[in-house]
Parts: C-alpha cells; structure tokens; sequence
C-alpha cells in the first residue's frame, strides 16, 4: 500500500540581502520501506530524525529531493491529486481546528474540502462521531474541548473521506494517560476496520502495543524495522536490562561498563530520582559483581533488573554513532 | 449529450462547495468579537469622514462623488490587508497544510474565503451609507437603486477576486502578507475613491484601469446618478475574471513552488 524508496529531503536556506548565502539541511537522507495493505507501521525517532518530513512527502506536502513513494498504487510526485484522495492526515498538537466553531461545524468544513458526497455527509460525521466518542459534544465550540477531544476530532477528520490510508503524526504528544489510552483504543479499532496505518510516536509503550511492524529512523536514514520483537531481538531480545540508580556517572565509567564482558550495552537515562545507568546483560551472563564494582566512584543508591523493553532498543539504537 | 449530466453535477458540487466554506467563513469572522467590534468601528469612522467632508465643503455634488467612495474604503482594506493576510492566519493556525493536502480545488477553497472576508467587509459598505445617513445627516440618493445594487455586488466580487490573487502568494512567500498594508493607502487613491482619477498623474492612470474597483465604483455613481452603468459594469466583471484566471495559474504555480521550497508550514 505504501512503498518507499531511497526517498529523500534536503532543506536549502538561504540567508543575506546583498551577499546571499545558502546552507543546505539534509532531513531525509536514504528512507526505504514497505507498508502493506492493513498494516499499522510505526516510524519512530528523536525529534528532527525526519518523521514528520517523511510524512509530508508522502501526503504530497513536499517534493522529495531524491528517490521515489507510491500511496495506494500513485506516485507522490506525478499523481498528487490521486494520492490526496487517498489518503488521512492526522497531526498532534493544538493547531489545524477553527477553535471558534463547533466540532460539527469543523467536520462539515473538511467534508466539503475532502470530497464527500453532500448527501453522505450527516451519516458520515455522525458515524465518525460515535468512532471517535464524541457524539453529544459536536455542537460545543473546540476551543471548550480537552487536548484528548481535539486530538479525536482530528483523527475524524482524516477519516472524513474514508480513505484507504491514514498518516497519523504523534497522536497522543500532549495528552494526559487516560486520552491517550482512549486514541489507542480509537487507532486499534481503525486497524480492525482494514486502513493502512504510518505512525510516529516518542512513545514506545504505544508503538509496542499498536504497532505490526516498526521502523527507527536517525538522522535521517532508517537504522532498524522489523517487528518490535525481532528489534528486541535485533540489539539482545530476551536480554535482562539491570538498572542502577547513581549519584553521579561520567560518560568514562560508563564506557568501562560497556566494556564488561556480558554486557550488551549501557548508558544513561536521567530519571526523577537521578541519573540511572541501564545496562543490557546478554543472556546467561552474571555481571552484576562487575558492574558494582565499576559503578564504586558512582555511588549506587538502587540496583533493580527488568526485561528488556523496545525502549531499551530504540534508545540503543538512536544512540549508536 | 452523455456529458452534460456529468458536467452539471460537477458545477453542482462546485457551487456547494463554494456555498460550504463560505458559510463557514462568514461564520467565523463574526464569531469574532475583535473583527465584530472593527466592524462597527470602521464604518463609523468612514462615516464621520464622509460628514467632515460635507460640512467643510458644504458641496453636495461633492459629496455625492466621494460617499460611495468613502464607504468603499473600507471594503478595499478588507480586501487588501485581510485577503493577504488571510493564508498566514491559515499557516499560523495549521490549516494551510491541510487545505493543500485536502483533494478539492486549492483554487476554489481559497477564493470561496475570500468571498466570505468580501461579504463581511459589504457589512462595512452598507453600515457606513446608513451611518452617514442617519447618523451625520447626510443625504444618500440613489436615483435607480436595481442597477446600483448590481454595481455593489459586482464591485465586492471583483474585489474578492482581487483579495483572491493576494491571498495566493502567500503560498509561496510567508512575508507575502505585508503586501496588502503596502497598497490599502495607495489602493484608496489609484481606485478614485476619494478624488477624481482626471487629478491623478497620467502614469497612475494605466494602474487604476486594471483595478476592478476603479470601475465598479464608477458603475455605482453613474447608477446613483441616474446615468448608465454599463461600461463600468462590464469593465469590472471583466477584470474578475481576469483576476479569477490569473489567480488559478499563480495558486497551481506558488503549490507547487511551496512544496519545493517547503513554505506550506510555519518553519
């Protein structure tokens, strides 16, 4: 349903009135994937890694610089207008609503700019409504709506027309944990339904609990996909992950503990009670005498071991050089 | 034959769209209570002009020449600093991405809000005539009103259209918006709004042909005079038109350069 290949974006900006100088930012480097029909992909990485440009290029509100993408059998580039009519676009955050209308009013605006049959359109939003569980609050202006209401109301936007595919660009960012639970539960009703899902979220829990398959991008350029076991697996699936809660830790101890035989990898997560060194024990491996040991200078004030989470994966993987 | 059904559903669809985001504009602007507040304030302001103008000259020849100016006015700042201003509020709001990214027209969307700012700023016409009327005392003659409001609307669709062509290079050019504060003052004098255009220099003369308002305000004083309208009608929803067409090949051009450039979103 969606095949990208070797796409790619780079930002030229250029700055000076009379001697004009041009710089040039590359937000996508060399992006390749395959979303099949049904699919729910997730696209994750650390802000500026290039999700939401993908996205963009892939809704035909950018040209890419470099390679291709075909959305529902049409080129971005050559079929613009085809691929528009296929596609949902759905983005986090405050903006993209007239506050001062009513959520129905909001709806009927997109009907009209997306397409949908005159006579279609009372079923439609209504249907759209119940999804989303806003029926009885469409006629409350969406400047009276919660973060968690506008961000429902968004994603029935992009499913005004029905497409086949729905972009959705961090959902949940800014939504308290009972919203975000109640667009889970919305996004997994949409998979049963048959769409296409592209997902970018910060939040692996979700990406782990929605996603068939994901994909981490850094810096532009794709470092992983799989499914999020196989990218456990892909940097120590099965491993333990041992958590030491420190004083204070220089990037030098931790590069010795990442040196310790047994050890996957380790580094450093700033946590609420302080510093936490994380380190993945590979399987069978006793290492805990050794990491204590390494760890003196540091001050341990808390040792725990847990699973290994895609968290724990995708944070190794962005953080690789 | 097989055609012609396709064909007028299409324009059906067309029109419902147009009528739809229309709609909802006009309901937006007055959900406004700021732009609600100018609109009252703005036709009094033209007003209390119109009736300086009238007590100083004490001419009401003159008058009769410049009133239908005067409450224009505002309609041309309305067209001018709105209209341009119009894509920016859009991108600043997150709604320009979507209105490109939707299937419909970008052409059609954007020129059906540009009539909806139009028909708020004929609030502002009409406000200002009857202000000036019952609130200054001054005298407002309208000698065949059919053909003056003919004039009126043809005016406020030229110049919705002319609010269309600014509002377009906005796509392209985030500062594009400054160009309606550059030509709201100059705009007022080029159009004859206020003094006859036989007073203007003769370069001035070939810019204010090519603005619709020139002759739609032309339209409407000869209809309130009691002469004919024509020339000034026709003159004026020429230039719609022309403003129409050249307004849909800059919007597919300045799409199309926004997606190269990436100046749909805010940074």
């Amino acid at each position: 349903m969606i095949e990208v290949v070797g796409l790619g974006r780079v930002f030229q900006r250029r700055s000076g009135l009379l001697r004009l100088t041009s710089a040039e930012t590359v937000a996508v480097g060399d992006v390749s994937f395959e979303i099949a029909p049904g699919e729910l992909f997730g696209l994750l990485g650390p802000n500026g890694a290039g999700k939401t440009t993908t996205i963009k290029m892939l809704v035909t509100l950018l040209l890419p610089t470099s390679g291709s993408a075909r959305v529902a059998g049409f080129d971005v580039v050559a079929s613009p207008h085809e691929v528009r009519k296929r596609v949902g676009y759905v983005f986090g955050g405050d903006r993209g609503l007239y506050e001062r209308l009513t959520g129905l009013d909001n709806l009927r605006y997109f009907a009209e700019l997306y397409g949908v049959d005159p006579r279609d359109q009372r079923a439609r939003i209504g249907e759209l409504l119940e999804l989303v569980g806003l029926t009885g609050r469409e006629r409350e202006k969406v400047e009276a709506y919660s973060r968690g209401m506008r961000q429902r109301l968004h994603i029935a936007r992009g499913l005004l027309h029905d497409p086949p595919v729905l972009f959705l660009d961090e959902p949940t960012i800014g939504i308290d944990p009972v919203g975000a639970r109640e667009l889970r539960t919305a996004i997994t009703g949409l998979r049963s339904t048959g769409k296409t899902i592209l997902l970018t979220t910060h939040y692996m829990r979700e990406a782990d609990e929605l996603c068939d398959r994901v994909a981490v991008i850094r810096r532009g350029e794709i470092v992983a996909q799989g499914t999020p076991a196989s990218l456990k697996s892909l940097t120590g699936g099965g491993d333990q992950v041992l958590e030491v809660t420190v004083a204070n830790a220089d990037a030098e101890t931790i590069e010795r503990v990442g040196g310790l035989r047994g050890v996957g990898a380790a580094w450093v997560e700033e946590k609420a009670d302080g510093p936490v060194v994380m380190i993945r024990i590979e399987p069978g491996a006793d290492v805990i005498a050794d990491v204590v040991a390494a760890l003196q200078d540091a001050r341990i004030e808390r040792v725990t071991t847990r699973e290994a989470t895609l968290e724990d994966a995708y944070v190794e993987l962005v953080s690789r050089e | 034959m097989s055609q012609r059904p396709g064909r007028a559903r299409r324009a059906a669809a067309g029109l419902h769209v147009v009528f739809v985001i229309w709609r909802i504009h006009v309901k937006l602007y007055l959900a406004s209570p700021f732009e609600g507040f100018l609109n009252i304030v703005w036709p009094l302001f033209f007003a209390a002009m119109a009736f300086l103008i009238d007590d100083a000259t004490g001419n009401h020849v003159i008058m009769r020449y410049t009133l239908f100016g005067i409450a224009a006015m505002g309609v041309w700042s309305s067209v001018a600093v709105s209209g341009s201003s119009l894509l920016q509020h859009a991108r600043w709001g997150g709604m320009l991405e979507l209105i490109v990214a939707a299937p419909r027209s970008f052409s059609l969307i954007l020129a059906s809000m540009t009539l909806a700012l139009e028909t708020t700023a004929v609030f502002s016409f009409a406000a200002t005539l009857i202000m000036a009327r019952y609130l200054f005392g001054i005298p407002v003659r309208i000698d065949d009103p059919a053909l003056f409001i003919v004039a009126v609307v043809l005016t406020m669709i030229a110049m919705g259209m002319f609010g269309f062509v600014l509002a377009v290079s906005a796509v392209r050019y985030r500062s594009a918006w400054v160009i309606g504060n550059v030509l709201e003052y100059p705009g007022w004098i080029l159009c004859g709004f206020l003094v006859p255009l036989a007073l203007l220099p003769a370069w001035a003369h070939p810019v204010s042909d090519v603005l619709a308002p020139t002759w739609g305000i032309e339209a409407m004083r000869a209809a309130a005079g009691g002469q004919s309208p024509w020339t000034g009608l026709l003159i004026c929803g020429a230039l719609a038109v022309a403003y129409v067409c050249a307004g849909v090949l800059i919007a597919r051009a300045v799409v199309q350069s926004a997606r190269v450039h990436a100046t749909l979103a805010l940074s």
